[in-house]
């Protein structure tokens, strides 16, 4: 080795160690940002607040309910014939996804009605397991599904004009992430797709991997 | 070589021929509905959606309704997402510009099919009429398809019948 190159090498060396102790105390004073996703990702996370809900086999949910596991949490209606049941099908892909990826994080799909009214219990039963037999779908007093939206920054509501039975209702497209304090972490905007979910999921465990 | 060349040109003559034929029947409408395939439905459920593509081969038509025996009522919805939002909204008519090929997919503008006689099950076959201004009324026959198959089994659906 010529000598020039030795000292070429020396300097490098000494660089790349200033640079990285540059670099951790810069990590120290300012944290990392949170993982770049399809969405966004808060850094600290978000408490629910009360709500009181009923399950799609008649049981009660409260906040407490979305603790221990990582919740997928989605806003739809039965009578939506379209988005919904596109969504539904790429949470199920997701699903079998996460159980190839990140199979050590417990999760659960929530469907929240945005349709109380004509969304029953036993009616949302047959919907969501037609998705996936594990599928949860929730809905309750509008007050409660209006807290639940609002914490996860989600919006529903019935566009004026319309028949008394046969209407529509507008709603969040995206998809809310709960981590397993039940506090809001990300929210996963649309198009879904669901690998794009899966490998962010990926990216948001590995960074917080979460704490019941 | 030449026996090939000799065999293409043939056939294309052939399929002028027949092409031609058709025009003078007046078999071949102006619009044709392709790829058509309406998704299966959870139990319960009472609206469906069909999915298509529209060609347009005449002028300048447009879709003004729908109707089938499978729902009380077939309305042309759009599905628009806006600030995070999905709103669906009923098109009274859809334009057709001449030689357009409109797609009606997933997401976006479809057939909803309004108070289901009954549950729509993968395989059954519906039949489905759509209206244009011009071209009339053009009928086709709709597979239900379960679409929570992965895409590669979707295909084999659409193009395996």
């Amino acid at each position: 080795m010529k000598r020039a190159d030795a000292v070429a090498i020396g300097t490098a060396a000494a660089l790349a160690v200033a640079v990285g102790i540059g670099a951790g105390l810069w990590r120290r004073a300012a944290p990392a940002p949170p993982p770049e996703i399809g969405g966004y990702v808060l850094p600290s996370p978000k408490p629910l607040g009360a709500l009181e809900l009923v399950d799609d086999r008649g049981a009660k949910v409260t906040a407490k309910d979305f603790a221990g596991h990582w919740s997928f949490v989605y806003f739809g209606y039965t009578y939506c014939p379209d988005v919904c049941p596109l969504t539904l099908v790429e949470l199920a892909e997701v699903k079998k996804k996460l159980a190839e990826r990140t199979p050590s994080a417990a999760s659960s799909v929530y469907f929240v009605s945005v349709d109380p009214q004509r969304d029953t219990p036993e009616r949302l039963h047959e919907y969501v397991t037609y998705f996936d037999p594990d599928f949860h779908g929730l809905t309750g007093d509008v007050a409660h599904i209006t807290a639940l939206a609002n914490a996860v920054g989600a919006v529903f509501f019935v566009p004026p004009g319309q028949d008394e039975k046969a209407y529509l209702v507008s709603h969040s497209s995206s998809i809310a992430l709960l981590e397993p304090s039940g506090a809001l972490r990300a929210v996963f905007t649309a198009p879904h797709d669901a690998e794009q979910v899966a490998a962010d999921f990926a990216k948001i465990y590995a960074r917080y991997p979460g704490r019941p | 070589m030449i026996v090939r060349n000799l065999g293409r040109a043939s056939l294309g003559v052939l399929l002028a021929g027949l092409a031609c034929m058709r025009a003078a029947a007046g078999a071949e409408p102006s619009i044709q509905i392709v790829d058509a395939w309406a998704r299966a439905t959870p139990p319960g459920v009472e609206n469906g959606a069909v999915y298509c593509k529209i060609q347009n081969r005449g002028g300048a038509d447009r879709l003004v309704g729908a109707r089938s025996s499978a729902a009380r009522t077939v309305e042309i919805h759009e599905s628009v997402a806006r600030d995070g939002v999905v709103e669906m909204h009923r098109v009274d008519a859809l334009p057709l510009d001449p030689g357009a090929s409109v797609d009606l997919a997933p997401g976006g503008t479809h057939v909803m099919l309004v108070g289901l006689a009954a549950p729509l099950v993968a395989g059954a076959k519906i039949e489905l009429s759509i209206v244009f201004a011009t071209a009339g009324v053009v009928t086709v026959e709709v597979p239900v398809v379960d679409a929570r198959a992965p895409p590669a089994a979707h295909e084999h659906e659409h193009h395996g019948q």
